[in-house]
């Protein structure tokens, strides 16, 4: 059988392409998607610990204020054993 | 009022062939689901490592904070969950023929940050110098007998509460 193919025919077999492509790419997707990462809590001392960071930095560049109180409270909070405002203070200017 | 047909120049006489229509569609199907999965799959093994990485980073600021200032107890907990996080293994590690050159390698930045983890969890527990040692040949970061000593030097000044009070 041979002859000219008409236009529907072309859009056709073009659109049955297109749409299987479509459908192993959503195959794809659904099936071998990664499944969503699970990560643990960060406890609660972790989390004044790095507060006490922000507050530390904060307190470094800070001649008083608000941030300097705040440091010195987490970190007695924390029960650590230098809690003095320069050692706040120096805690803010580490890595 | 239907539209004039459109004549489409093949260059080639059209051939019907015997074979069924759904086939190449099929197969057209089947190798975007292959390619699909196959890309998926490499993207999600090499962003591994690097999400490792990143759940990493609080744990290692708060332990670094704690190493420096806090209490012993502090340091040492948080120093064994820098320690677990780092040595986690999730699956196969990328190859480093399949990461590309321009990227960091990852694992073995996490494998040092659990070098240094011991290595602190071992001052902090005022460890003998054989262990410091055994360490020290097992690590990957650069250490021998040669740069121990100002290693350990160097992580005894890095904990500063010592030097404050």
């Amino acid at each position: 059988m041979t002859g000219k193919p008409s236009f529907e025919t072309v859009f056709k077999l073009t659109g049955y392409h297109l749409g299987a492509a479509a459908v192993g790419f959503m195959l794809a997707a659904a099936l071998f998607a990664p499944k969503p990462r699970v990560v643990a809590p960060v406890p609660e001392r972790t989390l004044k610990v790095l507060e006490l960071r922000n507050q530390a930095r904060a307190a470094a560049s800070a001649s008083s204020g608000a941030a300097v109180a705040r440091a010195v409270e987490l970190c007695k909070a924390l029960a650590w054993p230098a809690c003095d405002e320069a050692s706040v203070r120096a805690m803010g200017t580490g890595p | 009022m239907t539209a004039p047909p459109v004549d489409v120049d093949l260059g080639a006489p059209f051939v019907r062939t015997r074979r069924p229509v759904w086939l190449t569609p099929a197969l057209v199907g089947l190798a975007t689901l292959v390619l699909t999965s196959l890309s998926i799959r490499s993207a999600a093994e090499r962003q591994e490592p690097i999400l490792d990485s990143m759940e990493i980073q609080p744990f290692e600021a708060a332990a670094t904070l704690a190493y420096a200032w806090g209490s012993t107890a502090d340091a040492s907990a948080l120093e064994r969950q820098v320690l677990a996080l780092a040595e986690r293994q999730r699956g196969a590690e990328p190859s480093a023929r399949a990461r590309s050159s321009s990227e960091p390698d990852f694992a073995a930045l996490r494998r040092m940050d659990a070098d240094m983890a011991k290595f602190r969890l071992a001052v902090l527990e005022g460890a003998s110098r054989p262990t410091f040692e055994r360490l020290c040949a097992a690590a990957t970061i650069r250490c021998n007998v040669y740069t121990l000593d100002s290693l350990i030097n160097m992580l005894e000044k890095q904990r500063l509460v010592h030097a404050a009070r």
